[in-house]
């Protein structure tokens, strides 16, 4: 992906969440936003992904413009994946029901393909005896890659990941994030937002560091987390990988 | 199996006996209760004269039936319709929601009944009574259960709604999708409790002389004096109309729990 931000800023009830925030990432498969909680990282994801309009500024993804009326949201938003913290899944329906329910009514699969794909998806994250659970009755881990399998079933060149480990226990967030690099190891483009400093380092080619609604570094993973510039970076990193 | 409310600790399930016994000591208790107080009364009871009207008791229940089906299924397209303008981004929508939601549930049904049918229906021209029954019960009905829809439309967790947004969802389809099937649940027992006030309810049309099964009791009564004779059909006449209603609802909402 070519990802430009310009100028982005959003406030809530006058609050500023995010402050003119520039950054940019050029070719790179798998861009990772890191930082302390309350400083803005799951917003500037929602703007992203297009959930949430800004109040002002642009995005540009390879170049191109990304246009904030509902309407286009709505289009965009059938072209990415997202999965969230958690609550991702519909729990009236079925595992099987919450892929293939989004592949008929949006992308227009028959119900035979919708069904097929699903299964395949799950299979894919051994999930294959669990498709006719409701969530209730999955554990947090296999919701979350349910909830993953649902965000790629129609097979888009971006996912965007929203702190998706983290209301799971150690053992849960290692089976979630073996799924991720699954996803990355298919081609797909990923930009996550994550506590999981290890995980981060090792399997993004980008690494933004947000706090207070701004980005303070950016650059190759090994160097935002080393050698970082600013005192909040260094702060940060130092207490997050101190133990 | 019900939810503990009052009980934290885990509770066996209950015997099939106690259950039985449970339900033979709660009707005797009621039951001992009213035969002392008929007792004390010495009343005279004249089922005979009651008898001779019985025809009376069955075309007043049967049109008390009818009206309260078609007051049922109006008023719940009415109330969904109102709670969906309730929410809607059009200003006018939702304050005219509201005014109605607020002027229907601030005033006695009974000044409703009289307004509509000597002032609005005469003004607009709907001379059939029973017509005049079905809109204002409607009308009644569906601000509680316009009310109703909306408390259980918001009860479904914005989460919900933004996964919705996120999987590409219009918002018609949000609705029909996430928000219709996860809100049904939550709004089955009070749902239930409304539609059997509506029943209840219709029998204040009467008073605008609709023929239905309250006012064909208060004939029978004033022809033979036998006031309890002919009111107490009336109670279970309408009972056997409400009590199905509660039980369905709670059949339904023991399928419609959400786990595995």
């Amino acid at each position: 992906m070519n990802l430009r931000i310009d100028n982005l800023s959003l406030a809530f009830d006058g609050k500023p969440v995010l402050r003119e925030i520039a950054a940019e990432a050029k070719d790179v498969g798998v861009l990772a936003i890191v930082g302390p909680s309350g400083g803005g990282k799951s917003t500037l994801l929602r703007i992203l992904s297009g959930l949430l309009p800004p109040d002002s500024g642009e995005v540009f993804w390879d170049g191109s413009k990304m246009s904030f009326r509902e309407k286009d949201l709505l289009a965009y938003r059938r072209k990415v994946g997202t999965v969230f913290q958690a609550f991702n899944l519909f729990p009236h329906l079925s595992a099987e029901e919450n892929i293939a329910l989004p592949l008929r009514e949006v992308h227009g699969c028959t119900l035979a393909d919708a069904r097929d794909k699903a299964m395949e998806r799950l299979a894919r994250f051994q999930l294959k005896d669990h498709g006719h659970k409701k969530p209730g009755a999955l554990s947090g881990g296999q919701r979350q890659r349910v909830a993953i399998a649902r965000a790629m079933a129609f097979e888009p060149a971006l996912l965007f990941f929203d702190e998706p480990t983290s209301a799971l226990d150690p053992e849960m967030t290692y089976e979630v994030l073996e799924a991720i690099r699954e996803v990355r190891e298919e081609g797909r483009d990923l930009l996550l937002v994550t506590h999981e400093i290890g995980f981060a380092r090792e399997i993004a080619d980008e690494l933004w560091f947000l706090a207070d609604g701004k980005i303070l570094e950016q650059g190759a993973p090994k160097d935002v987390i080393e050698h970082s510039g600013t005192e909040e970076a260094k702060r940060f990193f130092e207490r997050v990988l101190r133990w | 199996m019900d939810a503990p409310l009052l009980y934290t600790t885990a509770r066996r399930a209950p015997s099939r006996i106690g259950v039985a016994l449970g339900w033979i000591v709660a009707l005797a208790a009621l039951a001992g209760f009213f035969s002392f107080a008929f007792y004390q009364l010495d009343y005279a009871w004249n089922w005979d004269g009651v008898w001779e009207y019985r025809q009376k008791f069955f075309t007043g229940w049967w049109t008390t039936v009818w009206i309260s089906a078609a007051a049922l299924v109006l008023s719940t397209v009415t109330g969904f319709l109102v709670a969906l303008a309730r929410s809607s981004p059009v200003h006018v929508l939702r304050s005219l929601s509201t005014l109605y939601i607020e002027l229907i549930r601030g005033t006695p049904f009974l000044v409703q009944i009289l307004i509509f049918f000597y002032i609005v229906a005469d003004g607009y021209g709907i001379s059939n009574r029973y017509l005049v029954g079905v809109i204002v019960l409607s009308v009644f009905s569906g601000a509680y259960i316009a009310e109703i829809f909306r408390a259980g439309m918001e009860g479904v967790s914005s989460s919900q709604r933004e996964s919705a947004r996120a999987v590409g969802f219009t918002p018609f389809q949000t609705l029909r999708f996430v928000i219709l099937p996860q809100a049904i649940r939550q709004t089955l027992p009070p749902l239930s409790g409304q539609f059997a006030s509506l029943i209840k309810d219709s029998s204040l049309l009467s008073i605008i002389a609709v023929n239905e099964l309250t006012l064909n009791a208060q004939e029978v009564n004033s022809f033979t004096f036998s006031t309890f004779e002919s009111f107490l059909p009336l109670a279970i006449g309408y009972l056997i109309l409400t009590l199905p209603i509660s039980l369905f609802s709670r059949r339904m909402e023991e399928r419609l729990k959400h786990p595995s």
